[in-house]
């Protein structure tokens, strides 16, 4: 349940606002609390969640935008999150993956992120067999990872290639958990196939 | 005299020194004017026009940082905060040009007031709710008639809060100079600025309780020093007040109606 302040008129807030006392109130996004007092970091609308039957939960959400800046999503992804990227580079113990959205939208700045190799189920070949450079994959974050890239994992049979072109350049079609198949020349190649 | 000038003068007659006449109050500001939204590609984008110094700023981000930042995981888990100054080529009202070689790097100017401009934001950003993030900030200086760090530091806390990145406070900024005549002159425009014997700039969060900066040039006694930071202090509230309520109406124009 999500209801506005008292009365018809919306509560607005503008950074370093003051929202309320801390009381039984609990921080959402958008605030932060400072000396047992509920300030607002963002500029937007105060909106007042029911998160159990006890307690309140306060979020600041900004004014939707309609510039070109909302055309992508521009904040970056967070753990839990299933991501499509397309296969950078793959060494023998990782899978580097240039993240350019989620299934829903895509993002505004590519991101960088890692398949490593313990997350990576039922393969107890190399990784060249999973993946190769240039095929699609639908991966999960789990992990803020290093500040050279995200940490993603395939450990799902829903997670893995999505789509990629054979060897001799015509796409593929998957035909198992394992293999995919040229459409062209009907040679299968071995992939971590997604379902 | 703070600034010496050389070379040819070709500023309108009005603003010599020897014939200038400050035609407002010593307390107040001149006409400020406050947009938002003037860039439609960056994530958020401020404009200030205090009198006639013109600033633009344009917040990109939280983005993946252009340049790999040193220093570990440790700083990879905070936020990173880069900011780019530019005077504009034609900021200033005399010919002179204060870079040694046009369209190369960043003057030393440009470079300092950066910094100035980071040093400033950097306490006042929620870096730690965007790790492995960069948020990066431009500015351009349109015209520069005096007070041109205050119109900078207002015109980033329009741009940061348009952008919806998380902060402490609106930061506003205000500058103070003292005259030959030991006056204290609110928002000096260019010519003030230069025949002032100290020239004090403060920026503000408005709703906590510390200075985030305050830069001093020139000469002064202790207590000339703290008047002109305290009245540097309550101009710098008001002028955040008032942005304050122009970003309140900004939204209140934005929503939807049928919310």
């Amino acid at each position: 349940m999500q209801f506005s302040s008292s009365g018809d008129k919306p509560l607005y807030a503008v950074p370093g606002m003051e929202i309320c006392e801390q009381g039984n109130f609990s921080i959402g996004s958008g605030c932060y609390s400072n000396h047992s007092k509920i300030y607002a970091s963002l500029l937007g609308r105060v909106v007042f969640h029911q998160v159990d039957t006890s307690s309140l939960q306060v979020c600041v959400v900004p004014v939707a935008r309609t510039t070109t800046s909302t055309l992508r999503r521009s904040a970056p992804p967070t753990v839990g999150d299933v991501v499509i990227g397309k296969v950078f580079k793959v060494t023998w113990r990782a899978v580097v993956v240039d993240i350019f959205g989620t299934e829903m939208e895509l993002f505004r700045y590519p991101f960088r992120g890692v398949i490593r190799l313990a997350d990576v189920t039922n393969l107890k070949t190399d990784l060249h067999h999973g993946f190769r450079t240039g095929d699609i994959v639908r991966a999960q974050v789990v992990s803020l990872g290093d500040p050279q890239a995200y940490y993603l994992s395939t450990n799902d049979s829903r997670f893995g290639v999505i789509y990629a072109t054979s060897n001799a350049g015509y796409p593929m079609e998957p035909c198992n958990e394992n293999e995919m198949i040229c459409t062209k020349t009907a040679i299968k190649e071995s992939r971590k196939v997604a379902k | 005299m703070l600034f010496q000038r050389y070379g040819p003068c070709l500023e309108p007659q009005s603003s010599l020194e020897e014939n200038y006449q400050r035609t407002r109050p010593n307390n107040s500001l001149r006409s400020l004017v406050l947009n938002t939204r003037t860039i439609a590609d960056a994530a958020g984008s401020g404009y200030v026009e205090l009198g006639r110094t013109k600033v633009i700023a344009a917040v990109y981000g939280p983005r993946p940082p252009l340049r790999s930042s040193k220093g570990g995981v440790e700083n990879a888990m905070k936020g990173r905060l880069t900011c780019e100054v530019v005077k504009s080529a034609y900021c200033s009202y005399s010919c002179e040009s204060t870079r040694s070689q046009i369209g190369k790097g960043f003057s030393e100017e440009e470079r300092l007031l950066s910094i100035r401009l980071v040093r400033a934001f950097e306490p006042i950003l929620l870096l730690d709710k965007y790790p492995k993030c960069s948020i990066d900030i431009f500015v351009v200086l349109l015209e520069d008639d005096g007070s041109a760090f205050t119109a900078m530091t207002l015109a980033t806390s329009l741009a940061l809060a348009d952008a919806s990145i998380e902060l402490v406070s609106i930061v506003a900024s205000a500058t103070v100079a003292i005259s030959p005549k030991q006056e204290y002159l609110v928002d000096p425009d260019k010519t003030e600025c230069e025949q002032a014997i100290a020239l004090i700039t403060v920026s503000l969060p408005l709703h906590a309780t510390q200075l985030c900066e305050i830069y001093h040039i020139g000469k002064l006694s202790a207590e000339e020093w703290l008047s002109a930071v305290q009245l540097a202090v309550e101009v710098a509230q008001t002028v955040g007040n008032s942005m304050c309520q122009f970003l309140l109406q900004e939204m209140a124009k934005n929503e939807p109606s049928n919310q």
